[in-house]
């Protein structure tokens, strides 16, 4: 599938580019697919989200932009012009942590439990930037306030097992802004967190972006922390970008059918009380079965002939605006079909 | 004789430390806590981890130790009942977990995973009465007898939910405790499994004791709710009015932190005035236990324990100064001269 992509050479503000990327794992049961033909450019200073529900391939399609998979890439993706997948690992030792940090769910499984958050903020520090001991630790309390966590000079000599659990992410979003990163990837930062304590990091988030022009890449798989977060949205099922635009766009009046049912399966308590949510029947097709076809085809209402025999490719149709890209045979039509979200 | 479950005064206690240096202390993860759930009525708990949600659950089955009040079963105290007892009113009450995987056993098929509480409960029945009844639990649930001879690992996650859901209800219970039992799952099949739920509360009359952190998902299933905070109950009232207009500043904190899908919604949402940290349940602050939290602590809140009462009719609260919060969100006591403890109100 090649799609031209409407942001890569206009204005040229995309920190990463990545066409036509794929992951493969290769099985004694053949060969399964986690990400296919997938292309999105990121722009500077934005946050794009990555949404899709378990098996869709968004936390795969992003740890492929450092080698963090096991799988095959294919494809490539450039980072500021420069080639980062598929590369040999060698390569990546100064993108993965330095150009590129990672914000991870569980941070009690990310921190080391050994080491006080002071000697794991420091090492960052130290290794990707060269800093003493005494500019590391200047740095670290710094970002310690910025994330604000109270009281930093006396918390960063606690083990993470001290921290509460919204204590804990906080550091790790320090930690993946130690090296001065061009691009933080957090995967479901808040998923593991308490609802007040989830909007908390996320307007903490949203600030970092624009207050330090941070470029974020936000995955989760609920509707919701994109309504709240996201500039650029990307939808993904079983492997493939299915849908992608500007978030509000995308949220408020879907072109493909899976963002409109994964909309209207979200439970919303701002929605009138008999707006209930309505569940997709059928499953994920298994990431080893055919791929010559539209893969929510057996899930999807609007299902014809074609979506069983040819993949949709990922362009604009009739009802989009510029910039907005749906892989759909039958798009829903602009403002149609709005099933009591907005 | 109440109909249905009635919970009284009920307290949880269990004991930590005990080991050659640390004294053995209790902690409390449910203190005082009321509730009724009757025949066909769902009641939600909510509230944030480590609330005491799932120590209530398990002690309603006998799998947390109840240290204190009562637990009545279709007016029969189940308390004080000897083993065999309690054994044979269990099939009446049954649970379904969060994670359908790790509650179901890899090594069984999917017939003999349903017939095992059949054949711990019901070991005279016979072999054709059981099979009858797994096929009729197997369709209730919406999954097919063509798949009996799979394990675990071969259905997905929601399959699998329905498998822990058959499981409860092949037992014919009267309540059912659901524990986050929608929490694992994605959304578009997550709204599949309530309105299995719903579906058979209706076909069977279940009276359903829901415990949840999403309040969504509560409003949607439950027609009343009781909030807990540190094992006690902050609040307690029916569903659609409580989150539509929360009476306890716990509650309310709660309800302004939930998202909406509506990105116009979303992205007004700020953070609620209150810290991010719960206190250690095993040192718990004197007084009201969300007085270091709460954005209008005054000086009574550190010395007394509120009282539930209902100050709106069928609405209980838990909070010294509800009316007047009620009247004026943005109320704070005259005069703050903080008693022994420190009430942190840092905003956003």
């Amino acid at each position: 599938m090649v799609v031209p992509l409407s942001s890569t050479h206009d204005g040229d503000e995309s920190v990463l580019v990545c066409r036509d990327l794929g992951v493969r794992f290769a099985t004694p049961a053949g060969t399964m697919v986690a990400v296919e033909g997938a292309s999105l450019a990121l722009r500077r200073g934005r946050v794009t989200g990555i949404v899709g529900e378990s098996g869709s391939g968004k936390s795969q399609l992003v740890m492929a932009l450092t080698g963090l998979t096991v799988g095959e890439v294919t494809g490539s993706a450039e980072l500021g012009g420069m080639r980062i997948a598929p590369v040999p690992e060698r390569a990546l030792a100064d993108v993965r942590g330095r150009r590129i940090a990672y914000v991870f769910q569980d941070p009690m499984t990310a921190l080391n439990p050994y080491l006080t958050v002071a000697t794991q903020l420091e090492e960052v520090a130290t290794h990707h930037l060269n800093l003493d001991r005494a500019g590391a630790r200047k740095k670290a309390l710094d970002l310690l306030n910025r994330v604000r966590i109270p009281d930093a000079e006396s918390r960063i000599a606690s083990f993470p097992h001290e921290l509460s659990g919204g204590m804990r992410q906080r550091v790790m979003i320090a930690m993946a802004l130690m090296a001065d990163p061009e691009v933080v990837i957090a995967d479901e930062p808040t998923t593991a967190l308490d609802a007040t304590v989830q909007l908390r990091i996320l307007d903490l988030l949203r600030d970092l972006c624009r207050t330090d022009g941070l470029t974020l890449v936000l995955i989760s798989h609920d509707i919701s922390v994109m309504a709240l977060m996201a500039d650029d949205l990307i939808v993904m099922y079983a492997g493939r970008i299915v849908e992608r635009g500007p978030a509000a766009t995308l949220l408020t009046s879907p072109a493909h059918p899976y963002t409109r049912r994964l909309i209207d399966a979200t439970p919303d308590l701002d929605s009138p009380v008999d707006a209930a949510p309505v569940g997709i029947p059928g499953q994920l097709p298994g990431p080893a079965g055919p791929r010559d076809r539209c893969l929510f085809a057996d899930r999807c209402d609007r299902v014809g002939d074609v979506c069983r025999t040819a993949p949709p490719p990922l362009g604009s149709t009739a009802g989009t605006t510029a910039g907005h890209d749906v892989a759909c045979h039958f798009p829903l039509p602009a403002d149609a079909g709005s099933g009591g979200g907005a | 004789m109440s109909e249905g479950l009635e919970v009284r005064a009920l307290s949880v206690r269990y004991p930590v430390g005990g080991g050659v240096f640390a004294q053995r202390r209790d902690v409390a993860a449910v203190t005082d806590v009321s509730l009724q759930v009757v025949p066909g009525e769902t009641v939600g708990i909510v509230g944030e981890s480590g609330c005491g949600k799932s120590s209530l659950a398990r002690a309603l089955v006998r799998l947390a130790p109840v240290s204190a009040g009562r637990v009545c079963w279709d007016g029969q105290d189940l308390t004080d009942l000897d083993e065999d007892a309690f054994r044979k009113m269990r099939p009446d009450i049954q649970m379904v977990f969060q994670d359908p995987f790790a509650s179901l056993n890899p090594r069984m098929r999917m017939a003999d995973l349903i017939a095992e509480p059949l054949k711990t409960h019901h070991p005279n029945m016979p072999g054709s009465e059981r099979r009858k009844r797994i096929a009729q639990a197997v369709d209730q649930v919406g999954l097919s007898m063509e798949m009996a001879g799979r394990f675990p690992h071969e259905f997905s996650g929601g399959q699998a939910q329905r498998i822990g859901i058959a499981r409860a209800i092949v037992l014919r219970p009267k309540l059912l405790i659901c524990d986050e039992a929608v929490s694992a799952l994605d959304v578009s099949v997550q709204a599949l499994i309530l309105a299995l739920l719903k579906r058979l509360q209706s076909e069977l009359g279940l009276a359903i004791l829901f415990i949840s952190h999403d309040l969504a998902v509560v409003r949607h299933m439950c027609d009343r709710v009781v909030v807990l905070y540190l094992g006690r109950v902050m609040e307690e009232g029916p569903a659609g009015a409580l989150l539509a207009d929360p009476l306890h500043p716990y509650t309310r904190a709660l309800r302004a932190s939930v998202l909406s899908r509506d990105p116009g919604v979303s992205r007004g949402r700020r953070p609620p005035a209150i810290g991010d940290d719960l206190p250690s349940p095993l040192a718990p602050p004197p007084g009201c236990l969300f007085q270091t939290r709460c954005p209008h602590a005054a000086p009574l809140c550190a010395t007394d324990v509120p009282v539930q009462r209902e100050i709106v009719p069928g609405r209980s609260v838990a909070c010294h100064y509800a009316e007047n919060i009620a009247a004026d969100p943005g109320w704070r006591p005259g005069n703050q001269t903080e008693v022994g403890t420190s009430c942190r109100m840092r905003s956003a």
